[in-house]
């Protein structure tokens, strides 16, 4: 049997109890039997977590998703799947020809687009500037001191909102500083992964102030390409609690 | 059901009232009995499975007589007794535990994992499909969802309905990264 628009009108409404007793049974009824209609029943719990999530649903039917579907252990799994799927929402979209989009006339000409968000054109000012102002001949450490901040333009998804490091050959060391959206609060430490899209490495804070956490990472981990390093603040009590994560790109 | 009878007996003559041909009799079987836990659980029953076993071995005990004098779709039987221990359980239903709410830096920290998944279990256009399905949020989000069916050249029914497959396929990948966090 074909679904209209009013089978899925009803499956939501069956899923945020806004059926009466009758059309409740018969839904079920129909669900047990017909394919089509539970497929749209499975569809529709995602769509619904997905609104939940955001916010979107009214107080009311917040409450009777939270204490029926999301109660039970199929919308526990359901939304963890959720999270799991927005989490890997944010990663970056990688297109095979990133690299050789960069070259040092895009740069430039890129540095002077105006469509560029003010974040992001700053972050790259701010990498250009330091990283002419600090790559000091010292002998065989040369490095290159980024400050990287993580907002919701930082975190938007597209390699064109990551905050760009151009890395020298010669360069051995990347010195990030990673801002904290607020002031630490005194006796917190920090934890630092890095993640490369293949794997998670652990990474011993350099130090860290009420403002920001420092971190060096020597340039042959972190070949051309996106990064992201999470941040988790460790409260002098024991509780831990995540930072929004950093977002960086890696050209030559 | 008569004396004398075994439960396994009386499963097989559940299998063959479902369908004749004993194997399309279990994959029917299978099919109830997985639709019966999803209602249960829409129902916000935090035990779905054994509510459904226990419409199941109902049914079970009275096949003799649905072989002899039930007429129409089997499903709609269990779902009669499915829909009679619902209503028990709610003499002693006990309060939703909404305290088990998924804390997300958790699932977050799992990102490597998560991202395992997404190249173990899906071909590149799946993984760029599902990616791009999930980017943005709410207004942004819908607009996305459009530009992409039409760049598809598919309703966007047909295209959720395709993203639901793939997370469908996603899926146990994805459950066994957050087992621990999903204990009851």
């Amino acid at each position: 049997m074909a679904l209209s628009e009013h089978d899925q009108t009803n499956i939501r409404r069956y899923l945020l109890g806004n059926l009466s007793e009758d059309e409740h049974e018969k839904i079920e009824e129909r669900l047990i039997a017909e394919d089509d209609l539970f497929e749209e029943l499975e569809i529709s719990k995602g769509e619904l977590i997905e609104e939940y999530r955001a916010g979107e649903l009214s107080q009311q039917d917040r409450q009777w998703f939270e204490h029926h579907f999301l109660a039970s252990p199929d919308g526990r799994k359901r939304q963890a799947f959720a999270i799991a799927v927005e989490c890997l929402g944010r990663l970056p979209i990688h297109t095979e020809p990133a690299p050789q989009r960069f070259t040092f006339r895009e740069k430039i000409g890129a540095f002077f687009m105006p469509r560029w968000a003010v974040a992001t054109t700053v972050s790259i000012a701010a990498v250009l500037v330091l990283g002419v102002v600090l790559l000091i001949p010292r002998g065989p450490q040369k490095f290159v001191a980024v400050n990287l901040t993580s907002n919701a333009i930082t975190r938007a998804t597209g390699d064109d909102q990551y905050t760009r490091i151009q890395v020298p050959p010669d360069v051995s060391e990347l010195r990030i500083s990673l801002a904290l959206p607020q002031p630490a609060a005194p006796g917190t430490s920090y934890r630092v992964q890095l993640n490369n899209r293949r794997d998670l490495q652990n990474l011993e804070p350099s130090g860290h102030d009420t403002n920001s956490v420092s971190v060096v990472i020597p340039t042959r981990q972190v070949p051309p390409g996106p990064y992201a390093l999470t941040l988790q603040e460790i409260k002098a009590d024991g509780t831990e609690q995540r930072v929004p994560t950093y977002y960086f790109f890696i050209v030559q | 059901m008569s004396k004398g009878v075994t439960t396994k007996e009386a499963f097989e003559k559940l299998l063959l009232w479902l369908n004749p041909d004993r194997e399309k009799g279990g994959e029917k079987y299978e099919k109830i009995r997985f639709r019966l836990i999803r209602i249960f659980s829409c129902r916000g029953c935090c035990d779905a499975e054994d509510l459904a076993d226990k419409a199941i071995k109902v049914v079970e005990s009275r096949i003799d007589w649905l072989v002899e004098n039930y007429k129409g779709d089997p499903a709609l039987f269990f779902y009669g007794v499915a829909k009679k221990i619902y209503l028990e359980t709610l003499k002693t239903k006990p309060t939703p535990n909404t305290s088990l709410l998924i804390d997300d830096s958790e699932i977050e920290g799992k990102c490597g994992c998560l991202e395992k998944c997404l190249n173990e279990e899906l071909t590149e256009t799946e993984r760029q499909l599902v990616l791009r399905y999930h980017e943005k949020e709410k207004t942004e989000k819908i607009q996305l969802r459009k530009h992409l069916a039409t760049e598809l050249g598919i309703s966007q029914n047909a295209l959720r309905i395709r993203v639901h497959h793939i997370h469908a396929r996603l899926r146990p990948c994805i459950e066994q990264c957050l087992q621990h966090l999903l204990v009851y």
